[in-house]
């Protein structure tokens, strides 16, 4: 450490400051400072057997926390797992695939309509009466404007 | 006893061979217990505090040393290692009591009275009390000039501070001193 140091200009306007002698102000008790390495040394030697004890006592906690966490992750790596499964199925299914399975049926929207006359045919006298009249009566351009 | 430089005790503490570790150690403690005792003293008064703080201060440079890169000098390190001890302690005390700032103070300064050294002295309580009315880190930075007549430049390394506003900092603290010496 620099003992040369310029504090006196620093103090020199100030007068009270300077008249002081510069002393330690708080001396430690007899013997304090023969016996502090010796004290440290206990220190560091305790510490260590407090932390070699506080492992071998935490143990258990850290051996069940890790199964814990283990068994935590693996439920949830096998819960993701199974929630993407249903996509990827529909993703790999083409439509020859599901025709086969027998779930799909491709039907032709024509043969669909023609059933539906046929199993509901335009026979009674109103349905007969009803079509004459519309088409007798209306103007056909006034329908197309309409439609 | 041989006088080893700080770098040959570094060295030896971190040579793995013998006993070397814990003999290097005592001999760093022996060579900076007594100004790291003083500047722990001179922030927290109280000899027990002090002695506390000035254990955990050489534990933690123990357990860091490995890790303590020689960019700065050791003295240095040493010095922010213990001022942060003690900032620290000083900021739990208050967290703890749910003190305001000024009753910390005024319980250091209580202490002041009660040491029988000081009080038997009379002008050097008065300074002491005149440092103790100045702002934490202000009478940080004045004890670490005054008494340890350290340079601005390692404080600036201690406090983490610059040294422009170290040198702003010092001269008002020593202005309030003189005013709190001559008012008093």
């Amino acid at each position: 450490m620099n003992t040369n140091l310029p504090s006196d200009d620093e103090l020199s306007d100030l007068k009270h400051l300077k008249s002081y002698s510069k002393k330690e102000p708080f001396n430690a008790p007899d013997g304090y400072f023969d016996t502090l390495t010796s004290k440290i040394q206990d220190r560091l030697s305790n510490e260590r057997i407090i932390l070699s004890e506080d492992v071998k006592a935490k143990r258990p906690i850290f051996i069940f926390a890790t199964i814990l966490t283990v068994c935590i992750s693996a439920g949830i790596f096998f819960f993701m797992i199974n929630a993407n499964k249903p996509q990827q199925q529909e993703v790999a299914c083409s439509y020859e695939d599901l025709i086969e399975s027998g779930y799909y049926i491709e039907m032709d929207e024509n043969a669909i309509a023609e059933k539906l006359i046929a199993s509901n045919p335009i026979n009674s006298k109103e349905d007969q009466a009803i079509e004459d009249y519309l088409i007798n009566n209306s103007d056909e351009s006034l329908l197309t404007n309409q439609f | 006893m041989t006088e080893y430089s700080d770098s040959e005790l570094i060295e030896r503490f971190r040579n793995p061979e013998g006993n070397n570790r814990h003999y290097a150690f005592n001999l760093l403690v022996r060579k900076y217990q007594q100004k790291l005792y003083h500047h722990i003293r001179r922030i927290v008064v109280d000899h027990d505090d002090a002695n506390d703080l000035l254990q955990n201060t050489l534990i933690k440079v123990w357990n860091h040393l490995d890790n303590f890169r020689e960019d700065s000098q050791l003295y240095t390190w040493l010095y922010r290692v213990a001022t942060n001890e003690c900032l620290g302690f000083l900021k739990q005390k208050k967290r703890r009591f749910f003190l305001p700032i000024g009753d910390v103070e005024s319980e250091l300064a209580g202490k002041l009275i009660q040491n029988e050294v000081l009080s038997a002295d009379k002008l050097e309580l008065k300074l002491q009390q005149a440092i103790l009315s100045l702002p934490e880190k202000q009478r940080i930075v004045f004890n670490l000039r005054y008494y340890d007549e350290m340079k601005y430049e390692e404080m600036s390394l201690v406090l983490g501070t610059s040294v422009g506003a170290l040198k702003a900092s010092y001269h008002h603290a020593a202005a309030k001193v003189e005013k709190f010496i001559i008012g008093a």
